[in-house]
Parts: structure tokens; sequence; C-alpha cells
């Protein structure tokens, strides 16, 4: 089975947003000459999210997208089934012609990592779609090509022999909140190699 | 006189129509999800089935109410109860991105799994059934010899009240699943949904029944009793509810959003509104009103219930969704104010409600014996 995935090296990040940009202006590029961008996150038309935490005097960032939950609660609320997971890939995904635009999809991610696309209502999430093409040819997402620091990577989890499995098993690293039983596939490197 | 009316609420009810399209027109992407407008499809759903709830007691419970008013009030409490389902209609079709296909997308898509597919079918259910119910109400004087005819009219009661709990039921758990918002998530809300729905639906009920009844110093008397029963026994039941879902919240991260509720960015709010004028006032009226049959007092409070019982949904749907938690469990507080667009399509959803419940009450034979003159469905 494949279970594609995404990685975030926490403590190799430089936080640049060179992947925030690249994701906005390779899935979205019609916001990039809007002024309505993402209004719901105040923030770029990408599917990456910026949070800020001030952690013990010392600030610091946190990138998340679409967590590719295998217990996903966005496949459970959509009215209908628009929201769902592709048998191929395993990545969750919208089919825009079921999609209504209720929003239950949005209200119910516990990640925040949808937003509503103002130019046509809809909610959109990682994958975009030029990422999305770009799996179909072969190559990784952009917001993994861009990265300065090699701090993402991106591939299948169930393949031992893939990138993303080696640097996981090598690595420090957690899935957000578990305890909610979602079950997210992306994973956040906290610490540098392991012995 | 009559056909003037008519006519000046048929424009009320096109012009209300448009303002609720131009609000859809000029409609935005906003800081929480469900906003405004999800607020108002909650309150209206709540006021048609809590109203039903009320008539039930009738329908199907047999109870005739203080000097037998409820024969004289019933075909006006289902006809308010059906009508008050539109408004929540508009106002959720509306939020859709594809509104026209948005229902028929639901109910053909089978997504058994999601509590909003339910709610369509739930919805859609209760609307004909009480078409059937006012229908069957006004066709045959039940009651009045055949057995068969009682028969029916019970079951066709049994059945709205069946799914009408089954809505509440169902809505409570449309919130009450979404692990990603502490402040809904648990089995707390359909009850609180349920108790809140019949002050609400009571409330609303009382204050168009009083616009056509408070000439009549028998039914003023007898209505006043019987709502003002309901709300110091409702009002009661809601505070016990209400207490201990914030008792459960305090132990559980849902004490993120509803601190604030309670002694936060929002506790002005909380305490004047929902609890000084939403339990104290109102408490205090409903029991004035029972002790001196006071219609003044009964109709003070069913208008404080009804607007209080706007902003509680309003305080429950949107501010737990302000005071969210991040991907790592902070908590962050998140800047929303109603959309001009929103306001626009509450206010044209509201004007065209009330349009519609008016021109209902001048067309239909809403009064006990009415024999149906104009629409050949009644005959």
């Amino acid at each position: 089975m494949t279970r594609l995935a995404h990685l975030w090296d926490m403590s190799r990040c430089i936080a640049c947003m060179a992947c925030v940009v690249a994701c906005a202006s390779a899935n979205y590029p019609e916001h990039m000459r809007s002024e309505k961008l993402n209004p719901q996150w105040r923030w770029l038309a990408s599917n990456i999210r910026v949070w800020w935490i001030n952690g013990d005097g010392r600030p610091r960032i946190l990138l998340t997208q679409c967590m590719q939950c295998d217990n996903a609660p966005c496949i459970h609320a959509c009215p209908t089934g628009a929201s769902h997971r592709d048998r191929e890939t395993g990545l969750v995904e919208i089919d825009y012609s079921k999609c209504i635009g209720c929003k239950a999809c949005v209200v119910a991610c516990p990640y925040g990592a949808r937003w509503m696309d103002p130019l046509v209502h809809m909610p959109r999430k990682c994958l975009g779609p030029e990422c999305m093409r770009r799996l179909e040819e072969g190559l990784k997402p952009v917001c993994v090509t861009v990265c300065p620091a090699n701090a993402r990577d991106f591939g299948n989890l169930d393949d031992p022999e893939s990138s993303i499995s080696k640097r996981i098993l090598k690595s420090a690293v957690i899935r957000l909140r578990e305890e909610l039983g979602t079950k997210p596939r992306n994973v956040v490197v906290v610490g540098g190699d392991l012995p | 006189m009559r056909i003037f009316i008519l006519a000046i609420l048929l424009v009320a009810l096109i012009i209300g129509l448009m303002i609720a399209v131009y609000g859809y027109t000029t409609k935005e992407v906003h800081a929480i999800p469900w906003g405004l407008i999800v607020v108002g499809y909650t309150f209206f759903a709540l006021v048609a089935t809590g109203s039903s709830i009320v008539n039930s007691l009738y329908t199907l419970f047999g109870y005739k109410g203080p000097d037998g008013v409820f024969e004289k009030i019933i075909r006006y409490g289902v006809w308010f109860s059906l009508v008050s389902i539109v408004p929540a209609w508009i106002l959720i079709l509306l939020d859709l991105a594809k509104p026209l296909e948005g229902f028929i997308l639901i109910l053909v898509s089978f997504a058994i799994e999601s509590r909003i597919y339910w709610m369509a079918v739930l919805y859609a259910l209760f609307g004909i059934l009480l078409i059937v119910e006012l229908i069957y109400m006004i066709r045959v004087k039940a009651g009045e010899g055949h057995r068969t005819f009682k028969v029916i009219e019970l079951i066709i009661a049994g059945l709205v009240l069946l799914v009408t709990v089954l809505v509440h039921s169902n809505l409570g758990q449309v919130y009450g699943t979404m692990i990603a918002i502490p402040g809904w998530f648990g089995a707390h809300l359909a009850p609180l949904f349920i108790a809140s729905a019949v002050l609400i639906g009571a409330s609303g009920q009382a204050l168009y029944i009083a616009l056509y009844k408070w000439r009549e110093t028998a039914i003023r008397s007898a209505i006043t009793l019987l709502y003002s029963w309901v709300y110091v026994l409702v009002i009661l039941l809601y505070v016990f509810i209400l207490g201990w879902v914030i008792i459960t919240a305090w132990y559980s991260m849902a004490w993120i959003s509803w601190r604030e509720i309670i002694r936060g960015a929002f506790a002005l709010e909380f305490w004047i509104v929902e609890i000084l004028l939403g339990v104290i006032a109102s408490l205090a009226l409903a029991a004035y009103a029972i002790m001196k049959r006071n219609f003044i007092a009964m109709s003070l409070a069913s208008i404080l219930i009804f607007v209080t019982g706007f902003a509680s949904k309003y305080s429950l749907i949107v501010y737990h969704q302000v005071v969210a938690l991040s991907p790592v469990g902070l908590p962050m507080m998140v800047s929303y104010t109603p959309g001009l667009d929103e306001i626009l399509m509450m206010i044209g959803a509201f004007i065209a409600y009330i349009a519609l419940l008016l021109i209902g009450t001048l067309i239909l034979p809403l009064e006990p014996g009415e024999k149906p003159k104009r629409l050949w469905i009644f005959r």
C-alpha cells in the first residue's frame, strides 16, 4: 500500500518561507494577482500554514499542512463524499464536482489545514493542483524542491527505501496531536540524527 | 383590504429574498468557517423544531392546555413550526458555494457517515411531515366521530415528534463530533439544543399567536399561563444542562473557550445577556405572569427569551471557533465580526420569514373548525 506523507524538519528549518511562497505561486497563481489572498488565515493563498509560538521567551515557528490523517475527520464530516481518500496514493483529496462548499471539513480539521478560497468559496488543502501534477510526473511537491535547508521531504511511508522512511528512522520525530486519534501521517523532526 | 395587505406582504417576501440573494452575491470568506449565517440557520431550525415539540403536547399527548386553549391555537402553532424552517433552509443554502445543487448533491451522495447528510434528510422529512400534519388537521376534523382519523392523526404527530427529536440529536452531533472544537465536542449539545429549542420555539410561537389573539380575553389569559409554565420549567432544565456543560468543560480542553465566555473576552455578554436577561429576568417575568395571569409579563419574557436565545446560539457557535487550539494544542484567538454579506443574508431571510408567516396566516384556515376556502389542497 502507498501511504504518502510530508516530513518537516524543525531542527533544520531556517524560517525563510520559501516553501510557503512556492506553494502559493505554483498552486494558486491566480491569487498572487488578487487582493483576496487567504482571508481566513490572513495569509498567502498557500497550503502551508505558519504558527508563531512564543514559548520560554524564545519565539518559534511551526509549519503545518494537511496531515493526510489515516482517520481523517474531514472525510467523516463531508456530507457529499467530496473529501475522500485516493485509493492509489492514499492521499486525502477533494473532488470539486461533489464539493458544495459547506465548510464542514474546514471546521472538522484539528490542524486548521484547510482554508476557504475566496475566489471560488471552496476549501483548499495540500496537495494543491500543481503539486498533484508534479506527483503524477514522479516529482516531489514544490515545497520540498525549493527548500534551501533540506528541511522537507515527501514520500511513501510504507516503502522502507524511500528517503522519507530513512530520515524518519534516524531522527527523533513527532506527530502532531496524536491524542485526538486522527492518526496523522505527516511527521515533524524535532531532533538531529539518532546514533 | 385583505388583498392590499396580501400584496404588501408579497412585495416584502420578494424584497427579503432579493436582499438575501444580494448578500450571497457579495459573499466573502471570514476568519471562522461557520459564522453568522450558520448561527441564523441553527437558530431558526431550533425555533421550528422547538415549536413543534410544544405542539406535540396537544397533537400527541392530548394535553389541551389551560381552558382548552390548545384546540384554538394548534393550527397557528403548526403553521408557525412549518414556516420557521424556511429561513433555516434559505440561510444554509446561501451559506453553500453551490446553493442550487447543494441539497441534491447531499441527498444523492448517501454519505451516511456525515452528520450533515442526515441533517438534510431529517429536515426534508420534518418539512414534509409538518405539511402533511397541517393539511390533515385542516381537512379532517379529527376527534369528532371516526376513530381511524384520530389514529392517523396520532401516527402523524408521533412521527413529527420522533423526527424532531432525531433532528436535535443529529444537530447536537454535527457540532458535538467536531474534535477540532473542544467547546463543542461531547454528548451534551443534543440535550442543550432540545431545551433551548423548546424555549425559543415556544417564545416565537407565543409572540406570533399573541399578535393575532391579544384582543380575545379568554385566549390571552390562557396562553399567558400556558407559555409562562413552559418557560419556567424549561428555563430551569436549560440552566441545569448548561451548568453541567460548564462543569464538564472545567476539567477538559473545552475550558479554553468556555473560560473566555465565562470570565474572559465575552464574559459581559454571557452574564448580562444570556444569564441576567435570558435566565433570571425571563424566569422572574414568567413566574410573575403565572401568578398574576399577566399577559404583558409573558410577552416581555417571550421577547427576552427569543432575543437572548439568538445571542446564546451566537455565543455557542462563534466563540468556540474564535478561541481555538493550534496544532500543538496551544490556545489561540482569531478576530471575527459578521460581514455585511452575512448581515444582508440574515436580514433578507428574516424579512422573507415574517412575510411568509403573515401571508400564510391570511390565506390559511387556521381558526378552529374554519373551512378552507381558497387553496384546493385543503378541501
